[in-house]
């Protein structure tokens, strides 16, 4: 995290490389609901990005993005299209964005984050795509074939565009790998993962594109071409902050604390709650929509930590203890 | 059809009549045999041709396993009990025709016909037209035609024909057919039932075990009803009804780890043909109404396809002769089709009518035969089509034949109005083709002889595939591929028979071998095609042979075919050898006949597939039992 912002001291105030997390849990959607395009509605923004979404009325069917709320980690096949694996969002938020991406997907950066650095973006499969590539169906193959030993994979990969042309440098991530020698460590990912793009430097957007190991000649991937992501984290530039007493922000209790931590936060402003370890690593990112928030932490080893929270206007921290 | 059952008659019943009797059954015969030269052959290209009652000495239990062990016709067998389609000289399921009666069998919703749906028994001969013949017998006929054909047994009194048949993977086959009737009139009644496990173990990898096949249970029921009825002189009409009813579970592919899919077909087809026969014309008429019903779901993934049609053909068609030196041909054929299917917006009605002529000559020791076919589908005029075919037997050891023809494919329905991606703008696929064949018969003392040699050549343009719509998350049916095929294929046959009584040795050998280059003419990305790269599913080697050996009771067969390496979807496709043994023993006591035999199929026990991630079963079984009786008019015996 020591490389993603800059402490810059003022008298009163401090310059930072303002952060915006998207987690598309500004739509509000109802749990199982998701926003396909159907309801007209084909641009979907949240934070500093933006999101195309086509639907095509006579079939149903949508190509793009959709944002969901879908829970159903079970139903296999292309009926459950919308779903992530996680039957979730980041941190057992409600909301995540769908991408089908059989020709790449594009994410606008908008705002204060357009021509700046991407963080980075959490990242898992599809629920359709993840139960394909365990089991096979009709088209695709089960990853690792009849014996196991295929060396399969499917990849996910990251670009960007910066003034209208596409980046030769590129992220990838294997959202599952059957390459390795020894089987038991092949894996298909089933939980947000982050991954951090700042290696891509400034962009106006972002394209995400995948290919596998599983190809036809006749349908080309076969596959099913989704993948989910939330929390995506956008830099807005450097913007003017007050460094302010935790206390008139927000506060946190209980602390120390095990598992989890409920985050009141003092101010109507939007807020975002980032936290670090000792080393200045990004352990977790979330915004605030509530006064209350259930901070769940059961996923960080034992130790000290630094809560910061930072609206539009001011920023805070504080140590936190996890026993 | 209509045009082989005075013939077929003939052949069956001749032998009992005394001479004087029916002069005007022989009569007809004469004009009848004629009339079905026009439209039942293709002069010039290559017919095959099997009378059901002949194929004892074939371990085939269906239309997809008699061609693809007799012709060298590549069939794409997704698996025992699943689907079967076939690719003839290099073309698609789509580009080949199956005519029941001479009415099309094949699903206008998908453009092709499952041959394992198809019991071997069904009508009494099936035929093979080898290259294209669109000018005759319309859209489609552009790699092939597989021809099915009823024929009626006037003269029995009574019959019965009962056969069951147990197999490896829990398969049995019951089958009963009935035939009853006079000089005038003949019935038909035949039931079939098959159903099997079809639980086979297959090899996965050296060193791992073999995995059992499941969900491939499959029970298949038709009931066919033939009627024929001689009315007068010069008229005959004929009823044919088949109902069939197929319930299949879809197996998984060997890189899927369960399935519990489900295709249901339902079937019904009626037909109606009247014929009028004289000595210089023949007049014909017949309806055929088909509908058929297609129910797929996948519980797994909470899917449920259904779709249906319904057809409704009639045909028109005028024969005249002129002294068995000159025939023509006109027919006037429509036919209607309306079709549901979930994937549509609406519920499509196509109305497709053609108008044909032919003209055949024949003197002396060669033949001519010229056709010309125009068809207009929902108001568009199709490419005119003619067809040009001649015989040459410039010795009686030395024939030469040759045809050229302009062949055309409507697209199917699904091509058309599936949602989304169907092209109501698409054009019919269209090509020529040619083809020369020279042959060799001759004879030494009790053997026959006979090589031949074939070589062909056929383009078709705006070859349909479906590919990524620009700008669009889906495919759509575009007119944007060329497929350049040509091949060889060389034939030998040997025929022995020691005597002309029962008791005979007979040894009846076949060989062939067929290379067929079928390329791509047009690259495309997606799917991906390269200029000059030999089309899927098509190997470029294959070939097959078969040797049988008869003496008294007593029948041997052994069938070989070789399946060159092809290119599949994934990757190549390895070639294979299947071997297929036949035993058969039978006796009979006056009218009543029995027959044993055993089938060993895939006898050396090969590992293979015909299709990628379905695999086949290895060395299996086949035990059956057959009983006929057969009663004939005593008035025609003396």
């Amino acid at each position: 995290m020591k490389k993603l912002f800059t402490f810059l001291l003022t008298l009163s105030s401090l310059l930072v490389i303002a952060q915006t997390t998207s987690d598309f849990e500004n739509y509000g959607i109802p749990v199982d609901s998701v926003l396909n395009g159907s309801d007209g509605v084909h641009n979907f923004n949240s934070g500093n990005i933006s999101l195309f979404n086509e639907y095509f009325p006579s079939w149903g069917g949508w190509g793009g993005w959709v944002i969901s709320a879908s829970t159903d980690i079970s139903t296999a096949g292309y009926t459950n299209d919308f779903s992530s694996i996680t039957g979730g969002g980041v941190d057992n938020s409600l909301t995540y964005a769908v991408a089908y991406a059989p020709y790449g997907s594009i994410i606008k950066l908008e705002n204060d984050a357009q021509g700046e650095i991407v963080n980075g973006v959490y990242v898992t499969n599809g629920t359709y795509a993840f139960l394909s590539m365990t089991d096979g169906d009709g088209f695709a193959k089960k990853f690792g074939g009849a014996t196991g030993d295929d060396e399969d994979y499917f990849l996910l990969t990251i670009k960007k565009y910066l003034g209208g042309t596409i980046s030769s440098d590129s992220v990838n991530f294997y959202l599952a790998d059957y390459r390795f020698a020894d089987n038991s460590q092949d894996y298909i990912v089933d939980e947000w993962t982050w991954v951090d793009l700042t290696s891509l430097g400034q962009a106006d957007s972002l394209e995400f594109s995948l290919s596998s190991t599983d190809n036809s000649s006749n349908y080309g991937m076969n596959t099913p071409a989704y993948f989910a992501i939330d929390n995506v984290i956008t830099s807005d530039g450097l913007v003017a902050v007050e460094n302010v007493e935790p206390k008139s922000l927000f506060e946190i209790y209980p602390n120390p604390t095990t598992d989890f931590l409920i985050l009141k936060k003092l101010e109507q402003e939007r807020a975002e709650v980032s936290i670090f370890d000792m080393t200045g690593r990004l352990m977790s990112n979330n915004s605030l929509n509530n006064f209350k928030n259930e901070i769940n932490i059961h996923n960080l080893a034992k130790g000290t930590y630094l809560v910061k929270v930072q609206t539009e206007t001011k920023v805070a921290s504080q140590l936190l203890i996890k026993q | 059809m209509n045009k082989i059952i005075l013939s077929t008659f003939c052949i069956c019943i001749f032998p009992f009549f005394s001479f004087g009797q029916l002069d005007t059954i022989h009569a007809l015969r004469e004009v009848e045999i004629s009339a079905k030269k026009i439209r039942k052959q293709s002069l010039g290209a290559q017919n095959q041709k099997w009378k059901i009652k002949d194929l004892a000495k074939i371990a085939a239990q269906n239309i997809s396993e008699l061609i693809s062990s007799e012709s060298g016709i590549f069939i794409k067998s997704y698996g025992s009990g699943s689907l079967a389609t076939s690719s003839i000289r290099g073309g698609s399921a789509g580009h080949n025709l199956v005519l029941w009666n001479g009415f099309s069998l094949q699903s206008p919703i998908l453009g092709l016909l499952d041959l394992s749906l198809l019991p071997l028994n069904s009508v009494e001969e099936i035929s093979l037209q080898k290259g294209g013949n669109s000018a005759i017998l319309g859209s489609g006929a552009i790699g092939g035609v597989i021809g099915m054909d009823s024929q009626p047994s006037f003269g029995i009194h009574r019959s019965l024909d009962v056969k069951s048949t147990i197999g490896s993977f829990g398969n049995y086959n019951q089958e009963l057919k009935i035939g009853y009737g006079g000089l005038r009139i003949y019935g038909v009644t035949k039931v079939f039932h098959q159903q099997g496990e079809n639980n086979f173990k297959y090899f996965v990898a050296p060193g791992f075990p073999k995995r059992q096949q499941t969900n491939a249970e499959v029970s298949q029921l038709n009931v066919i009803q033939d009627f024929y009825w001689k009315m007068g002189q010069n008229n005959q009409v004929d009823f044919h009804i088949w109902q069939q009813f197929s319930n299949r579970n879809i197996p998984p592919t060997n890189v899927q780890t369960k399935s519990i899919a489900n295709q249901i077909d339902r079937s019904t087809r009626l037909m109606v043909d009247w014929k009028n026969i004289n000595e210089t014309y023949v007049i014909q008429g017949k309806v055929g109404f088909f509908k058929e019903r297609l129910d797929y779901r996948d519980n797994a993934i909470s899917l449920i396809s259904l779709s249906d049609f319904s057809t409704l053909t009639s045909e028109f068609n005028v024969q005249k002769f002129w002294k068995n030196k000159h025939k023509i041909l006109g027919a006037i054929t429509h036919s209607l089709t309306m079709a549901n299917n979930d994937g549509y917006t609406e519920s499509p009605i196509e109305n497709r009518s053609a108008i044909q002529l032919s003209y055949f000559f024949q003197k002396n020791n060669y033949k001519f035969q010229t056709s010309i076919r125009q068809e207009l589908v929902d108001g568009n005029l199709i490419p005119l089509v003619p067809s040009l075919g001649f015989d040459y037997s410039i010795f009686s050891w030395f024939k030469f034949q040759g045809k050229v023809s302009r062949n055309y494919r409507i697209p199917t329905l699904n091509d058309r109005f599936w949602n989304s991606g169907g092209n109501k703008n698409l054009k019919p696929e269209s090509g020529w083709s040619e083809e020369a064949t020279i042959s060799n018969p001759f004879t030494i003392g009790k053997s026959n002889f006979e090589f031949s040699i074939t070589a062909f050549n056929r383009n078709i343009d705006n070859w349909i595939l479906w590919a990524p719509a620009q700008g669009q998350p889906f495919w759509s049916a575009f007119n944007v591929s060329k497929v350049w095929s040509r091949g060889l294929e060389p034939r030998f046959s040997f025929f022995y028979k020691s005597k002309t009584t029962e008791n005979s040795l007979a040894i009846d050998v076949k060989i062939g071998y067929d290379f067929i280059k079928s390329t791509n003419e047009v690259a495309m990305e997606l799917p991906r095609r390269e200029v000059g790269e030999q089309i899927i599913y098509v190997p470029l080697h294959q070939a097959f042979g078969r040797a049988t050996l008869s003496w008294k009771n007593i029948v041997l067969s052994y069938q070989h075919s070789f399946t060159g390496k092809a290119r599949g979807q994934f990757g190549d496709i390895n070639s294979y050898h299947i071997g297929n043994i036949r035993m058969q023993y039978f006796t009979g006591w006056k009218k009543y006949k029995s027959t044993i035999f055993l089938n060993i199929k895939n006898s050396w026990n090969v590992n293979y597939i015909v299709v990628e991630r379905r695999p086949m079963p290895g060395t299996h079984f086949q035990l059956g039992i057959k009983f006929s009786f057969n009663n004939f008019l005593n008035t025609i015996k003396t």
